[in-house]
């Protein structure tokens, strides 16, 4: 009986279909999520984010820090993981590039932030990287899969759980540092982040096309986020389906807050 | 026959309206599955939403008397999880507690011989800098604070 209602409601989408659909991975992937779960991936995340300052030490500007904490978690209320507390930083380093690292600690580069001309395409950047917390890249690459949520393995290695375990959680931290700093992530990835972080933005109320210009004017490409025309062409193509008007850009709030020009 | 399908998944799925949790700390429901429509309700983190429909990444919801479609990202079908405390440097937060349970855990394996390359490691990869971490972590906000600057943007 189960399985005749299953197949009603398959059918029923089936036919309901809607044209426009993209073959996508859907972003609802709901997990039964538990506190361990949230506290294995703060744990690690934290770890990488050391690593992270150990390169790149935090720029020594108070009111610049505070300014792009003010715009990162005011992006984070429309995140869909109320659990996190998001963590924003800049980081010295001349290079075009962000990073974020499980359980929400995020970086610009200052070298990105002076190529900015406006707040929403600093939004822009910060919602890609929180786009890939939010369907814990850095966790599913380290080869966390299975039917639950990623983290929930990891919980096993940080308690200890299992035998057949070898990897230690100083290994882990590394790996994912090489994710971050070497390797980058995948291409299909990348595309769910800036997916994410458009429809982030935009229900935040900044205007999306604003993170597309900043991506065509800079080139935006590094070892860790290549692909700038294809991701630019996609992009341009969820803009579209989204049909999202009125997006805000506010210029002047972020001159004001930002001189580093 | 694909009507009657269509016609009895519908039957169904209306009898079986699914009760689902905003998850995310803020969810805007829209008139339409788009950005572009208008904002019919904003709803906060825990609030129990009915889902009456889906199309693509867009669940059609009942909030309050109120319809509208919520993007799929924000809700799920469990209750969300309290919010991760954060490490503040006041007291020994579960983090902590978590992690010096691990790294007991994690010592323990090393005696059954779990962890060989890593007692072979000589020094670590990467360098860690917590003093900036902690300067990073001790940036607080307040809700209403982040609440006003997103005014603007209204």
């Amino acid at each position: 009986m189960r399985f005749i209602l299953y197949s009603l409601i398959c059918s029923f989408f089936i036919s309901f279909a809607d044209e426009n659909f993209r073959a996508r991975k859907h972003i609802e992937r709901w997990y039964k999520v538990t506190d361990e779960d949230i506290r294995a991936e703060v744990l690690l995340g934290r770890e990488v984010a050391a690593k992270i300052l150990g390169k790149y030490d935090l720029v020594d500007d108070e009111a610049l820090q505070f300014y792009v904490n003010k715009v990162g978690k005011y992006l984070a209320l429309y995140s869909g993981r109320g659990e996190l507390d998001f963590k924003f930083g800049v980081i010295n380093s001349k290079e075009i590039n962000a990073y974020s690292t499980p359980g929400g600690y995020v970086f610009v580069t200052i070298g990105a932030i002076r190529k900015m001309k406006n707040e929403a395409e600093l939004a822009g950047v910060l919602a890609h990287e929180i786009g890939h917390v939010v369907h814990m890249h850095v966790i599913k690459d380290l080869g966390f899969k299975g039917k639950g949520l990623p983290s929930s393995s990891l919980v096993m290695i940080l308690s200890g759980g299992t035998q057949t375990i070898s990897v230690t959680f100083s290994e882990l931290i590394d790996k994912a540092t090489d994710i971050l700093f070497e390797r980058g992530f995948r291409k299909e990835e990348e595309f769910e982040a800036d997916e994410t972080g458009v429809i982030i933005m935009a229900m935040a109320g900044y205007d999306p096309k604003a993170y597309v210009e900043f991506l065509k004017r800079t080139k935006y490409e590094s070892v860790t986020h290549p692909n700038n025309k294809e991701r630019v062409k996609r992009l341009e193509l969820v803009i579209n389906e989204l049909k999202f008007k009125d997006g805000k850009r506010m210029g002047e709030r972020f001159i004001k807050n930002v001189e580093v020009f | 026959m694909k009507v009657l399908v269509s016609l009895v998944g519908l039957i169904f799925i209306f009898a079986n309206a699914q009760t689902m949790y905003v998850k995310s700390l803020k969810a805007k429901i829209y008139e339409k599955p788009n950005l572009g429509s208008r904002v019919v309700a904003t709803i906060k983190k825990g609030e129990k939403v009915k889902v009456l429909d889906k199309k693509g990444n867009w669940h059609f919801v009942k909030y309050d008397g109120v319809k509208g479609w919520v993007y799929s990202l924000l809700i799920s079908p469990d209750k969300p999880p309290k919010k991760v405390p954060v490490l503040g440097g006041e007291k020994e937060s579960d983090i902590i507690k978590g992690r010096k349970r691990s790294s007991t855990n994690i010592t323990a394996a090393a005696s059954r011989g779990l962890t060989e390359d890593f007692r072979k490691r000589k020094k670590e990869k990467y360098v860690s800098n917590y003093r900036s971490l902690e300067r990073m972590e001790s940036i607080r906000i307040s809700q209403e604070e982040i609440e006003e600057f997103g005014e603007k943007l209204k």
